[in-house]
């Protein structure tokens, strides 16, 4: 498989009055050609900056980028997309990458019509002309699964409800036929049915426009049937990263382990109580100088407290940053 | 089955179809104007207004400057020239005639209050005297029953009356509409071109030229308003640019706050985030995305600014601060009827009446312009 999108040790800071918020800590991964990748962890891990900072869309200041790489293979050439100026980052978002947002209510403007948001960028990145937009902007809007899409051409979003504004802005991401489209949280804002449809309305637009799919999340489940590789997150650095069913079956994370036991199980045979990691997220405040989940883990002893774990490769496309071996029970030897 | 699902707007019974073009659009702000009736009354009053503006030679009966003694401070209505009338009588009646005219009228010969001696002055007292009782009409029908060959001043219509030099006081308030629409106008026309554009500037670029920025306009806002209007009206002159350019500069901060606030509201808003992550540049999301979401909140402050603005040249003209006292304005109207306001309250309060007026119309005009221009309330707030 060719990567597409190959991110190395990337850093975002936050420069507040509070003191440097070290949001993302040397983040690396790849995205495959096609492929889902789901990232995963509670709020505050970072999820949502790496991707923002991926597309340079981090707000500056108090925002910046303060090292790595982020390269975009389109198959012919390959660009540094942190090195990008405004200008060439422009005809990336949108064009190469696009990008599903959380909100469906505020992501779209109030004034406009749901056509022109849609059309807006047909023209922008493809130049074509009004009437080519509006015809190709109604494909769109059919191709999303919204009926009437001609008559509907002509309304404001505030006559949309939730699951079709974000079928919307699905068009609106997907409408210059992208090779890589990033989804931050797309059903959080969206109740249980409509979640499920948008979740497999993203997956038949990948099979069928062979679109590589960032899928930020901290729903589990929506995992599970989505994804083709997972990338948990924990305080800005990644704790575990493999291909779905590894992650789900053998999770070599202490934190990973904690995440599954929280969910509720349909075949458990008795009702039980559901598990929870105690503590809460880290302080980023603090730059790490030791595992930032050890305030947390109930694995941790004096080496977790001293050296910030390194990803570790322990299966077949499967890494993890702990230093102990959850299946035989003991500390790693070989980090 | 139906080939295309037919979406009816249960509000206005059309199919969103046959909304698409301009007249159906026309009439569904028609529509939305009649379900809106304070809207409509501020429209109504508005077109009124400006049409009375426009075309004030047409609508005004009278000149508004032609000055004729004879018709002073005549209440609303049916009036005949005093000074003529006085004349006809002086050159006609001797003084056995004039007490008969006396008697029957009611009025003491003897009693008349005259200057000096001789039929022609008593007539003088007899006529003011009249006058200021209201019965000149009276007067005129008794003689024109006593002496029909006697050559009678002709009948004037005035609907507001006259003020102190015998002004038609209609005609001078819809001549009146000119200065204060002007003034409101282009007041609003100054202050929210250059306040726009300040809060724009202010609100996209932020940093350091928003401070810059917003200091230059807390320091307008500082200003003593009137102590400024009263330097500058002294330095300057009174007339109608420098009122207007003195409205037009100490409005700039409300247009100016108003744009920036809006400005930090949408620039930080999902919408605009996600025109970034689809490559919109700073212009576009300034010119598609921001402007648009401006255009109502803006729209509504013009509207009730221009409301104050009218309000405020009325107070200037009132002080004497505003255009010359040549120039029928309502301000200028309100302070000549001041002096008269226990014997002829008309002068005073039909300027003041027209003020209130207008003020309302813009406030109503105003109210539904926001209705109108936010997409949201258009058609969930029937």
């Amino acid at each position: 498989m060719q990567s597409i999108l190959n991110v190395k040790n990337l850093r975002t800071r936050f420069y507040t009055l509070d003191g440097v918020i070290h949001a993302v800590n040397g983040v690396s991964f790849t995205l495959d050609e096609g492929e889902t990748l789901a990232i995963v962890g509670e709020s505050g891990c970072g999820k949502s900056v790496t991707v923002m900072s991926i597309l340079q869309m981090i707000p500056r200041p108090p925002g910046r980028i303060a090292g790595g790489q982020a390269v975009f293979f389109d198959g012919v050439s390959s660009r540094g997309l942190l090195k990008l100026g405004e200008r060439e980052m422009r005809q990336v978002r949108g064009a190469e990458i696009g990008f599903i947002f959380q909100d469906p209510l505020t992501s779209l403007n109030p004034v406009l019509t749901i056509g022109s948001q849609i059309a807006e960028s047909l023209m922008e990145h493809l130049q074509m002309s009004e009437s080519e937009a509006r015809e190709r902007t109604i494909e769109l809007l059919t191709y999303v699964g919204i009926p009437g899409a001609a008559q509907r051409y002509d309304d404001y979003p505030h006559q949309f409800s939730g699951g079709m504004r974000q079928r919307v802005m699905i068009a609106i991401a997907i409408s210059c036929s992208p090779k890589v489209l990033i989804a931050d949280e797309p059903t959080t804002a969206l109740d249980v049915t409509v979640q499920a449809q948008i979740v497999e309305l993203v997956a038949q637009l990948r099979s069928e426009m062979g679109m590589a799919v960032i899928w930020i999340t901290h729903d589990l489940g929506v995992v599970a049937g989505i994804a083709d590789r997972v990338m948990v997150m924990y305080g800005g650095q990644v704790a575990e990263r493999a291909r779905v069913d590894d992650l789900y079956e053998r999770p070599q994370h202490p934190y990973t382990d904690g995440l599954l036991c929280a969910l509720p199980r349909l075949d458990a045979k008795e009702p039980e109580r559901l598990l929870c990691i105690e503590g809460s997220p880290p302080d980023l405040l603090v730059p790490p100088t030791h595992c930032q989940f050890a305030f947390r883990c109930q694995y941790a002893f004096d080496r977790c407290w001293a050296d910030v774990p390194p990803l570790v490769s322990v299966g077949f496309r499967h890494k993890v940053a702990c230093f102990y071996d959850l299946e035989k029970g003991r500390p790693r030897h070989d980090v | 089955m139906t080939q295309r699902p037919e979406t009816t707007d249960k509000g206005t019974g059309l199919t969103i179809d046959e909304e698409r073009g301009w007249r159906h659009q026309l009439a569904y702000v028609g529509r939305l104007l009649w379900r809106d009736k304070s809207g409509m009354v501020g429209l109504v009053l508005f077109l009124l207004i400006v049409f009375s503006a426009i075309f004030a030679p047409l609508v005004a009966p009278h000149d508004p400057l032609e000055q004729n003694l004879g018709f002073s401070k005549k209440s609303p209505g049916w009036s005949f020239d005093a000074t003529y009338l006085r004349e006809v009588l002086v050159a006609n009646f001797d003084e056995d005639q004039v007490r008969a005219l006396c008697f029957n009228l009611d009025v003491d010969y003897e009693g008349l209050l005259t200057l000096g001696e001789g039929p022609a002055e008593k007539i003088k007292a007899l006529v003011n005297l009249l006058e200021d009782q209201g019965r000149i009409a009276e007067l005129v029908e008794i003689v024109g029953h006593l002496y029909p060959e006697l050559p009678l001043p002709e009948r004037a219509f005035f609907l507001l009356g006259t003020d102190s030099l015998g002004r038609d006081m209609f005609s001078r308030i819809v001549y009146g509409t000119r200065v204060s629409l002007t003034v409101g106008f282009f007041g609003v026309l100054i202050a929210g071109s250059i306040g726009m554009i300040i809060g724009l500037v202010a609100g996209y670029v932020g940093g350091r030229v928003d401070n810059v920025v917003m200091g230059f306009i807390n320091m307008i806002l500082a200003l003593p308003y009137l102590l400024f209007v009263v330097v500058i009206a002294s330095i300057l002159g009174r007339s109608l640019v420098n009122v207007i350019l003195i409205f037009g500069i100490t409005d700039v901060p409300i247009f100016a706050r108003t744009t920036r606030g809006e400005v930090l509201r949408i620039r930080e808003s999902g919408y605009v985030e996600s025109a970034v992550s689809i490559g919109a540049g700073r212009w576009r999301i300034l010119f598609d995305h921001i402007l648009p979401n401006l255009i109502g909140p803006l729209v509504t402050v013009a509207t009730f600014e221009m409301s104050g603005m009218i309000f405020y040249e009325a107070g200037l003209g009132f002080l004497g601060l505003s255009v010359p006292p040549s120039v029928p304005s309502w301000g200028n109207m309100l302070a000549a009827g001041r002096k008269y306001l226990i014997t002829s309250p008309w002068i005073a309060a039909f300027p003041g009446f027209a003020i209130m007026l207008t003020s309302l119309a813009m406030n109503l005009l105003g109210d539904w312009l926001r209705d109108v221009l936010d997409p949201r309330l258009r058609r969930t707030q029937r």
